[in-house]
């Protein structure tokens, strides 16, 4: 039998807001123990529909 | 001129377009003033194609097939599709039908294995079904399906050698609204994001994770769901994303 126990940071937006890094957002963001959380920010779903748009036009 | 030497006439020009050498009578001339026809419509087919695809030998296929005039009544190829350049190939087409099973139907083959730039290759396509989009592991591969909002199947997407694909972007499936089923080959190194997917089947979902590639020793990247889908995943799934050093959004 082998066990493996993994240690994760769950973020979790605010109401009516969403967790971005700059490139991609959701409203829950799981990360690996040791990962640097701190690129994560809170943005409105306003801010989050405006970031979805200029994506659109990026590509 | 007399009405034989007429009729000869008119016999003799059947003969040359059709390539008969038979002699023929008026009910054979019947046939034949049809056959005239499907050969001229065949030679001018075999003259678009040959022309278009190089005698089989076209290997950049960049905006090719793009746009809307392109539809299944149109896209008929002659020869096997096998580009080193496919940016934009079938973007902004109006192929609405399943097109693996189109090409099989044609007996046509769509070869990516040599492919170093999908870019926008079904980009806002109206296709619902492609087959094997396996590329070289290099391949640019941003916004490959991005807008095909249509799009339900991709058979397989990877690296046809099982490789990393390491150009892949963000959104290169952004707007896949309808996409179901997905099935990974090789190794997903770098941010990926199915966003805006809310009907990935549990399989899919799966061969998604079992594919990232594993980032323990380096820099960790993102693996971006539907909030409907990442409301689904088992604690089993999320484990496996991050313990390969990847973050989970959705």
């Amino acid at each position: 039998m082998k066990m493996k126990t993994v240690e994760q940071r769950i973020l979790t937006a605010d109401e009516g807001k969403y967790l971005t890094n700059g490139e991609t957002a959701g409203k829950t963001v799981v990360l690996p123990a040791d990962a640097d959380y701190s690129a994560w920010t809170e943005i409105t779903e306003e801010a989050y529909i405006k970031m979805l748009e200029v994506q659109l036009e990026r590509e | 001129m007399s009405v034989n030497a007429k009729m000869t006439a008119i016999a003799d020009a059947i003969r040359d377009k059709t390539g008969g050498t038979k002699k023929l009578g008026l009910d054979a001339m019947a046939v034949g003033v049809g056959e005239v026809y499907e050969t001229g419509k065949q030679a001018e087919y075999d003259r678009f194609w040959d022309e278009l695809q190089d005698y089989g030998n076209r290997t950049d296929y960049r905006f090719a097939f793009a746009g809307r005039c392109w539809n299944a009544k149109i896209l008929q190829p002659k020869y096997n599709i096998k580009p080193v350049q496919a940016y934009g190939l079938f973007s902004y087409n109006n192929m609405n039908v399943d097109l693996a099973q189109h090409f099989d139907d044609l007996g046509i083959e769509l070869d990516l294995t040599n492919c170093e730039n999908l870019y926008q290759l079904f980009y806002y396509s109206d296709v619902i079904r492609v087959g094997k989009i396996l590329c070289s592991n290099t391949a640019q591969c941003g916004s490959a399906f991005a807008n095909a909002t249509k799009l339900v199947t991709i058979d397989e997407f990877g690296a046809a050698d099982g490789g990393e694909i390491t150009k892949l972007l963000s959104g290169t499936f952004s707007q896949c609204t309808a996409l179901r089923n997905i099935t990974i080959r090789g190794i997903l190194g770098v941010n990926v994001s199915f966003q805006h997917s809310p009907l990935l089947t549990t399989e899919s979902i799966q061969s998604v994770i079992d594919h990232l590639k594993d980032l323990t020793e380096s820099t960790a990247q993102t693996l971006t769901f539907h909030a409907a889908v990442g409301a689904n995943l088992t604690d089993v799934q999320k484990a496996a994303i991050t313990a390969k050093n990847w973050t989970l959004v959705y």
